[in-house]
């Protein structure tokens, strides 16, 4: 985890909520083709974030990077999803090791998703 | 009372029940249409949600104990969030805005498990008997992917059945399984684990739903579809690689946009010598008079005229259902995100642009996938500038005056009045979002599906259903328009003396001439030669009927509003009768010039134009003339249909007029410019 992502307030984008302070992880957009995450937080707009974890890109799940970019290709539950670079700089993630199938194995000590 | 009441209802029989109502989910790409096309047939139909623009598909299923009525509601990954789609099927499900389902099928992508049980979750908690069907059974086994359907059935307490819709394996058995759950009539119990997440309903709901269905799914299946998504991945590096991707859309679309210009064609002209083989039967049928001309001119050439589009519309919309059922039109989109994001577009507005190169009304029908209401408004304010099919009859009216010995010219003209449509159409897109829609579109988030070959059948059925659909919401009101625009260049009739009094010299002697002819002919019984006689009797007098009628008087009336821009009356007539179809400037130009109805009507105008003079003796149809009406018809609105399908899909007048305004002020400021250059570089 680089530290300098620990206290970044977005400023500019009015659809971005400034993260609270304390965020951790790595935005979605910075990481290289192939590599894995699992979702700490996703700051961004409510519509968009409903938007978001209807395709399961929440709290908790793990996404990898299929082709990095603007807009990136990423696979969230087994799915390719397009997604526009604006919402995945607001997505943070927690670098891991690539799931072994298509299926990532669930994690039983999600923490529960800021209302 | 009561007693009777009751007594009635117990005593009916048993045909005069309502048939069970059965509703299909899924989420998008799940296979669900080609399993509702397979179970229904041909025998479906496409409706509206009551006071909705979202379109749903009811269909008849046959079960072994009287038939139900089935329902495909739209492709859903959730039923909780807040969209209209959602909002709708929950409606639909719980019986808010009709009848309760008797039951709900929720269709499963076999292959894509995980993610397709979270609305399997959902919609078991819903207290409706479910039968769960896993498609795509046939790439699972492709691909040696296992899924135990039993071990499934007890995960979720409900039937499941295995299936591939595309190959029709396995599909026999929804009826009888259907029957059986309709019989017993109510859901089985909640399976514990499945309860526990939907009680845990506010707080992370999302992730201990997506828990329970990624670890339902590890548990049921053995293996993965990792061929497909291999394949799917290497495609995808071509197809959505900046560059190259941008490349191969431009080619998929040129392709699709030639193929169905070309295909059409034959149809077309088959509408078209149809309609005016079907108009001289009845005009020979029918006496001379109003009555003849409103069969003949109005409801045989304005039927005639909706009919021509629909050509194109059908081959338009096979080929996008094609696209779609293979995976690439989420490509498309993708790959133009970044582009139509530049003028604040977003990238799914590429299919309605496409489309609007046909016809601007199943384009503005085809913004239904846009998602922001934003997004959407400007897209559909925009469409009408892109050059539809409609335009070409004056594009290659004022081409063929100008450059008819320089087809190079010509072609870039063509070329370059489709040009100007689409930097139009992006320009004013670019504004709107900075002003009246303020604001960036909606940010991409969008599945890519796996590459599948397309089903002919479900592209064949889509075909069907936007043809009618274009025919039965479009098509009236076309009828209507060019009933009252018949009737705005037929009335007040020209009295008959009247010709004959206001006449021009050489059209006076000439009709002299030809009204000795007639009466020659009459005394000497030669019919052939009367009815010869008769039609050039016919189209002398008809500009001189046009000018008499409300038509003509009003484009003598509007003769200083469009001066500037170089138009004479006959123009304004020509004008204003397109005001609601473009496309009738040429025959009315026909009819206004003294040329119309002769079967060698269209080089005659040509000839008619290029030979017409003013009154200071300066050719009438020259470049500054023609140019400035190319740009006009270019950039104004003259399509009433698509106005009043604009106030349909966005619900009110205030867009349309907003699209008539801005569209005809653009039009007419950018003629204005383009004649003040031409004349003041001395072009004429």
């Amino acid at each position: 985890m680089k530290m300098g992502f620990m206290f970044i307030t977005t400023g500019g984008d009015p659809r971005e909520e400034p993260f609270p302070a304390g965020t951790v992880g790595e935005p979605l957009a910075s990481l290289p083709r192939g590599a894995s995450g699992r979702v700490v937080s996703v700051g961004v707009s409510a519509p968009d974030r409903e938007r978001l974890e209807v395709m399961g890109l929440c709290q908790g799940r793990i996404v990898q990077v299929v082709q990095p970019g603007d807009p990136m290709i990423v696979r969230v539950l087994g799915t390719r999803i397009g997604l526009a670079g604006a919402l995945a700089e607001g997505v943070r993630v927690q670098p891991e090791a690539p799931p072994p199938g298509s299926t990532a194995t669930p994690s039983t000590s999600v923490e529960c998703t800021t209302p | 009372m009561h007693d009777t009441l009751t007594a009635g209802g117990r005593a009916a029989p048993l045909s005069r029940r309502p048939r069970p109502r059965v509703v299909l989910i899924g989420n998008p790409n799940a296979g669900k249409t080609t399993l509702f096309n397979r179970l229904t047939g041909l025998r479906a139909r496409t409706a509206n949600f009551p006071g909705t623009t979202v379109e749903r598909r009811l269909g008849t299923l046959p079960l072994p104990g009287g038939p139900a009525d089935l329902e495909d509601l739209p492709g859903l990954y959730t039923l909780a969030a807040g969209g209209l789609e959602e909002r709708i099927a929950r409606d639909s499900l719980s019986g808010g805005a009709e009848r309760r389902p008797s039951a709900a099928i929720v269709v499963l992508d076999g292959t894509n498990l995980a993610r397709n049980l979270y609305l399997a979750g959902q919609a078991r908690e819903l207290d409706i008997p479910l039968l769960v069907v896993l498609n795509m059974m046939d790439l699972a086994e492709e691909e040696g992917l296992r899924i135990d359907a039993d071990a499934l059935s007890r995960e979720l307490g409900a039937p499941v059945i295995a299936l591939s819709a595309r190959t029709g394996a396995g599909v026999e058995q929804v009826p009888v399984a259907l029957g059986r759950i309709l019989r017993s009539g109510r859901p089985l119990a909640l399976p514990g684990d499945l309860a526990a997440c939907s009680s845990c309903a506010g707080c992370g709901s999302h992730s201990a739903r997506f828990d329970w269905a990624e670890s339902v799914a590890a548990k049921v299946s053995r293996g993965s579809a990792r061929l497909s998504a291999a394949r799917t991945e290497q495609l995808d590096r071509f197809l959505t690689h900046p560059v190259a991707g941008l490349v191969a859309f431009a080619a998929v679309m040129s392709l699709v946009f030639v193929a169905i210009f070309v295909l059409a064609q034959y149809p077309m002209k088959l509408v078209e010598a149809g309609s005016s083989a079907l108009g001289r039967a009845v005009g020979r049928t029918l006496p001379d008079g109003a009555f003849r001309s409103l069969a003949v001119d109005g409801v045989i050439g304005g039927v005639g005229g909706v009919l021509a589009f629909l050509p194109q519309i059908c081959i338009l919309f096979f080929f996008l259902s094609m696209l779609e059922d293979s995976g690439y039109l989420a490509r498309a989109a993708f790959v133009m995100d970044r582009l139509m994001g530049k003028v604040g577009l977003p990238g799914k507005a590429f299919v309605p642009m496409l489309s609007a190169h046909a016809c601007a009304i199943p384009a503005i029908m085809a913004t239904r996938v846009i998602e922001g209401r934003r997004d959407r408004l400007a897209t559909i304010l925009v469409l009408p500038l892109m050059t539809c099919s409609a335009r070409l009859p004056v594009y290659a009216m004022v081409t063929a005056v100008l450059f008819a010995d320089r087809p190079v010219l010509g072609g870039l003209t063509f070329a370059g009045a489709y040009a100007a449509g689409i930097t139009a159409a992006l320009l004013t897109a670019w504004i709107f979002r900075r002003t009246i829609l303020r604001g960036e579109s909606r940010p991409l988030v969008l599945e890519l599906p796996t590459y599948k070959t397309p089903s002919l059948a479900n592209a064949l059925l889509a075909m069907r259903d936007r043809g009618s659909v274009f025919l039965s919401k479009a098509g009236t009101v076309i009828l209507l328009i060019s009933l009252s625009m018949w009737a705005m260049a037929t009335f007040p009739r020209m009295p008959s003396g009247h010709l004959a009094r206001v006449a021009r010299a050489g059209d006076g002697r000439t009709l002299a001439a030809l009204d000795r002819e007639a009466a020659e002919a009459a005394r000497t019984g030669d019919a052939a030669r009367a009815e010869d006689v008769g039609a050039r009797i016919a189209s002398l007098r008809a500009p001189y009927a046009l000018e008499y009628s409300l038509a003509g008087r009003l484009g003598r009336a509007v003769e200083p509003v469009f001066r500037p821009l170089g138009f004479d009356w006959r123009m304004d007539v020509g004008v204003l009768t397109s005001f609601a179809a473009r496309e009738t400037l040429v025959s009315t130009l026909a009819v206004v010039f003294g040329v119309g109805g002769e079967p060698e009507g269209r080089t005659t105008l040509r000839e008619a134009l290029r030979t017409e003079r003013r009154s200071d003796g300066s050719p009438l149809f020259g470049l500054a003339t023609a140019l400035p009406l190319l740009v006009f018809y270019v950039l104004a609105m003259q399509c009433l249909p698509t106005q009043a399908v604009t106030r349909k899909e966005t619900g009110s007048w205030k867009w349309a007029a907003l699209q008539l305004g801005y569209m005809t002020s653009l039009a007419y400021s950018a003629a204005l410019v383009m004649r003040l250059a031409l004349v003041s570089f001395g072009v004429s």
